[in-house]
């Protein structure tokens, strides 16, 4: 009977230790203070999901998994906050603020299993967020506490867009004077989300909520998997990058459109110029732009090209991995890039003045770099 | 934490030492063979057949003993030394296992010795697979022994069903309990002169509709957490096996069989966004003729041949697109051949072995939304060679056990997936030869006390998923390597049949073992909407294992699994080299304590899991929990006869009522994937016995 009794006190002693549930234990990272301008990066394996921060002139600190977010997530900086859109299986937005030590303000659901994949700002109570796996964008207030009390502010209905599945895969959107500009992918998701009609931008009016227009689209699938949109600081012209069928490189190209003529103005460089479909585009000048290039067996490219000229100019990287993102720095004289590299990756840096990388690099980010965006110190 | 798992480990030191002390101080009572197999903490020992592999640590789990309970095999293998079971959910989700920290494409499945594994996918979902049917389960741990007929690198796992037995037999068990559970089950079996079958049908279904506690996809707001229901995790599986045996003058015997599994059942998703829609569908029906010749022409060699066909159809629906991105309806068919081939000699001291196997797999994919819906056609052909000697030393007290197995792999593919997701429809082939070599040693150093030890390579060929990728986002990797690993063992096995007065039964297992897998073949996304497979360094496993039972004062039975592992990610991948691979905990610990009469049975189940991680970046903890299930078991017949009650004591009925998880802990095994908590159920069986036919 002694063995019984033994087995009875390892069972109460395990009993009494043990009570399941699931800790995050892998963040927690201590951010640099905030002085200057700050890299926030987001990281993520696809199956975690985190953030690394960095003062822009001090790479060498990086404050490595700092939060949980979502493992699918893009950033946007506005009005000295950080907002993460967590896409599918998040379905949330996450605002963190850089003065508390990116600690979470709030993080409240736009619906579950919606896809959040962008947010857009009208007013300091006002923002818009678009929903891939919704017809519906919606109408949130980032003024809302810790509770999300009045978070949703209602919703405008785009099923009218749709292509034949049901969904318009509403993408990227900006806000710009009084008017939201919405890309419209109209992809066929029976069909591997291959393009099955003409993409368009969909304009509303950001004081009404009404759509007031639309603009018909050149190319098909304006895709930016990290990128958002913002208007050209000259022109003031909004450039998409549409790729139409992935590994297929006829049908895509570079496009502006005008948001006060609500015209597109057709493709200015072609993916048959520079060879690839082209994810992501930093426009310097009319004789130097950066691309990110995928080829038809998914090979990815970091290059250099003249606008003007439609050709590369020169070739920064090239990878059998995923290279997601490329962002002008605060200098307007660096370019980064988030490199998914399987064995090295991190934020990698280059001079716009002679391409060259500027060290230390790969910045080690923790997890692997997905988004990049910065945020202006105090 | 760290204080009471440390007190537990102590525990079970002294538990061992105990064991040790008495059995060195007890004169020796040599059982038939009961070194061969290991242990099971539910069974008689007695119970237990050989198993078929001299130097190998197996367990082998008799399943006709526990009918009575609503078990299902993930529940059989969970509490098995050396095996990980991970769950997406309770009674009929999906589930896979692991063994000794291995993948769960690592390890080797057979129904009655014919491989189930598919090579579009090894992974096998053990919620297909039956448990009443049963005869026993036997778990191969680091090796697949040369009975089955192909190479597995981490272990094998091979269902055994019943026999057919002369004795008339029939039982019928109903039972159901929480969340709308039930289950039905019936089994008869007879013979006749020569002939004798088996015949069986189960039912088992449930609405899978617990309560927990769901985040809201928020992590860093408790705000809006709530608890709520499973949605559409409702299934219905019906399964039919018969069998049966002829029995050859020439002392041979055929036996045919025949299995129908089919499944029907939704798929929740994830607990923050729970689908309405998604459903699974499976079928699958295996049927074999076997011929066993002892002496074949009057020669001292033994053929074991078996001829066998499977098909599988899988039917997956998500047209609303819940479970993932975009819509899919699939109904995708796999048909398998096979005609294994097993010779058997012993001359001299050498027990020989010898295989030839053939096989051929073709994998037809359709996926019904899409516009190009058929295809590519996959295929498969296997040539195995494999030979093996088990020679004995000094009477048999020491056995080497030298094996090789060459399999060729041959693959056929109509075409492949683009970038896109169109089809080249462009065929491509691709052979691959796999070499496993293995050594063994068990030495019995005194009677019933035997030294083990193994060391063996192994291989997997990549699958089909890997090499030619899938319709939607994967693409293929035609180059990609095996994954290859070394594993060895060594430990004692002790077998007592009485310890004194008041113990018997005993039995004690102790091994410690690495595991080195090369080459592993991971999931990469290299672009913004495809994936593709890449071999990287490598997974570290190195553990040990403890299996002990007893029987004391012939009424109570004890026994415990205990597995320590620490098992590596040593990948080369920045944030999750050195990291523990998730979903394999450092210590399992299963226990059970059985009090048995004849009128009933009492019996309580401990199954501890210390923390392990739900993700590769190890950030994810799912703590330590220990769960408890009750059950009590009453014979009516028995409990008659006990209180002088002849109209009690003419019913054949067995009832049994258990409690599991009485302590209402809930965790999650895989992120996201909510499991249930408390569960109550209960069955009556009913059970006759007629006559043997005295010719049979």
């Amino acid at each position: 009977m002694l063995v019984v009794v033994r087995l009875l006190v390892v069972a109460a002693v395990l009993a009494g230790c043990s009570s399941g549930g699931v800790e995050d234990r892998g963040t927690g990272g201590t951010p640099p203070p905030l002085e200057g301008t700050s890299a926030f990066v987001v990281t993520s394996d696809f199956q975690t999901g985190s953030f690394a921060v960095f003062p822009v002139l001090q790479p060498e600190s990086v404050a490595r998994n700092v939060e949980r977010i979502h493992s699918d997530a893009v950033a946007r900086a506005h009005d000295g906050l950080v907002y993460v859109v967590n896409r599918l299986g998040g379905d949330n937005v996450q605002a963190i603020d850089p003065a508390t030590g990116y600690a979470t303000r709030w993080q409240c659901s736009v619906e579950n299993g919606s896809n959040p994949h962008d947010i857009a700002f009208a007013a300091p109570n006002k923002a818009y967020v678009t929903r891939y796996e919704r017809a519906a964008l919606a109408i949130v207030d980032p003024t809302t506490g810790p509770d999300c009390a009045g978070f949703m502010r209602g919703t405008i209905d785009l099923s009218s867009f749709a292509d034949g599945d049901g969904l318009p895969e509403m993408d990227q959107a900006v806000v710009i004077g009084d008017r939201l500009f919405v890309t419209l992918q109209r992809l066929d998701r029976r069909n591997f989300f291959r393009p099955s009609d003409r993409s368009l931008v969909v304009v509303i009016d950001v004081a009404t909520d009404a759509v007031v227009g639309s603009i018909t689209l050149t190319g098909t699938n304006p895709f930016a998997e990290s990128a958002g949109l913002a208007p050209d600081p000259t022109t003031g012209k909004i450039t998409l990058t549409e790729v139409g069928e992935f590994g297929r490189l006829d049908d895509g190209g570079l496009e502006r459109i005008d948001p006060v003529t609500l015209t597109a103005e057709g493709f200015f460089v072609t993916e048959a110029d520079l060879g690839g479909n082209v994810t992501d585009v930093v426009l310097i000048d009319a004789h130097q732009a950066y691309a990110i290039l995928l080829d038809e067996v998914a090979r990815s490219r970091v290059v250099r090209f003249d606008p003007t000229e439609k050709r590369v100019t020169a070739t920064l990287v090239a990878a059998d991995d995923f290279l997601v993102d490329i962002e002008l720095g605060p200098d307007e004289e660096t370019l980064y890039l988030t490199d998914r590299t399987l064995r090295r990756p991190g934020i990698r840096r280059f001079a716009i003045t002679d391409d060259t990388e500027i060290p230390p690099s790969p910045i080690d980010t923790g997890l692997p770099p997905f988004d990049v965006v910065f945020v202006e110190g105090p | 934490m760290v204080i009471a798992i440390a007190r537990s480990l102590h525990a079970l030191r002294r538990l061992v030492a105990l064991a040790v002390v008495l059995l060195a101080g007890t004169s020796p009572a040599r059982a038939d063979d009961p070194l061969l197999g290991t242990i099971d903490v539910r069974a008689a020992p007695e119970a237990a057949p050989a198993v078929r592999d001299e130097s190998a640590f197996a367990t082998v789990v008799p399943i006709a003993d526990q009918a009575a309970e609503i078990k299902t095999l993930s529940d059989v293998l969970d509490e098995t030394v050396g095996v990980q079971v991970r769950r997406y959910g309770g009674l009929g989700d999906f589930a896979t296992v692991s063994i000794r920290g291995s993948t769960a494409g690592q390890v080797g499945v057979f129904f009655d010795g014919v491989a189930l594994t598919r090579a579009r996918s090894e992974t096998i979902n053990l919620a297909d697979l039956p448990l009443d049917q049963l005869g026993r389960v036997e778990v191969y741990r680091g090796v697949s022994p040369l009975a089955l007929s192909s190479s597995a690198l981490a272990g094998a796992i091979n269902l055994v069903s019943r026999a057919p037995d002369a004795t008339p037999r029939f039982s019928l068990l109903a039972g159901g309990g929480s969340f709308d559970t039930r289950k039905v089950s019936t089994a008869a079996s007879g013979g006749r002169g020569a002939l004798s079958g088996f015949l069986s049908a189960t039912y088992l279904g449930s609405d899978g509709d617990f309560e927990f506690e769901d985040d809201n996809g928020t992590l860093q707001n408790t705000s809006d957490d709530r608890r709520t229901r499973r949605r559409n995790n409702a299934f219905d599986s019906a399964e039919t096996l018969g069998k049966l045996r002829y029995g050859l003058a020439s002392g041979g015997a055929v036996t045919g069989l025949t299995e129908l599994f089919m499944n029907h059942q939704g798929v929740p998703g994830i607990g923050a966004f729970q689908s309405d829609d998604a459903s699974l569908r499976d079928l699958r029906s295996l049927s074999y003729l076997r011929w066993e010749q002892p002496r074949l022409a009057g020669l001292p060699l033994d053929l074991n041949s078996t001829g066998s066909f499977v098909y599988e159809r899988e039917r997956y629906r998500d047209i609303q697109g819940e479970i993932g991105l975009g819509n899919v309806a699939t109904d995708n068919r796999t048909y398998t051949g096979a005609l294994d081939n097993l010779v058997a000699s012993q001359l001299g001291r050498h027990a020989l072995e010898g295989r030839l196997d053939l096989s051929g797999q073709v994998f037809t994919p359709n996926d019904t939304l899409a516009a190009e819906s058929n295809g590519p056609d996959q295929s498969r052909v296997r040539v195995g060679l494999a030979a093996g000697d088990t020679i004995g030393f000094f009477r048999d007290r020491l056995l080497v056990q030298p094996t090789m197995r060459w399999e060729h792999l041959h693959d056929d593919f109509t075409g492949t997936t683009e970038t896109g997701g169109q089809i080249a429809r462009e065929s491509r082939s691709r052979s691959r030869d796999l070499l496993t070599p293995r050594l063994g040693f068990r030495f019995e150093v005194i009677p019933d006390v035997a030294l083990k030890a193994n060391v063996g390579r192994a291989e997997r060929a990549p699958n089909f998923t890997e090499l030619f990728g899938n319709r939607g986002a994967i693409l293929g990797n035609p180059d990609l390597d095996p994954e290859r690993g070394v594993n060895a063992d060594f430990g004692f096995v002790i077998a007592r049949e009485r310890l004194g007065p008041y113990v018997s039964h005993v039995k004690l297992e102790a091994v410690g073992f690495v595991s080195v897998v090369d080459d592993l073949i991971v999931l990469v996304q290299n672009s913004q909407r495809t994936s593709i497979y890449r071999n990287v360094d490598r997974a570290r496993t190195v553990g040990a294992e403890l299996a002990a039972a007893t029987d004391v004062a012939e009424h109570v039975r004890l026994g415990v699994n205990y597995t320590y592992q620490d098992a590596r990610d040593e990948s080369g991948i920045p944030a999750r080299d050195g990291n523990q691979l998730p979903g394999r905990p450092r210590h399992d610990l299963y226990a059970r304590a059985e009090y048995r009469r004849d009128e009933g049975r009492l019996f309580y189940e401990l199954s501890f899991v210390a923390e392990n991680f739900l993700d590769q970046a190890n950030f994810l903890v799912v703590n330590a929990r220990a769960t408890h299930t009750l059950g009590i078991e009453g014979n009516v017949a028995a409990l008659g006869r006990r209180f002088g009650s002849a109209a009690l004591a003419g019913i054949p009925l067995v009832a049994t009522v258990e409690v599991r998880n009485f302590t209402d802990n809930q965790v999650e095994d895989v992120a996201g994937y909510p499991l249930p908590g408390r569960a109550v159920f209960g069955t009556v069986r009913w059970a006759w016995e007629g006559q043997g036919d005295p010719h049979g």
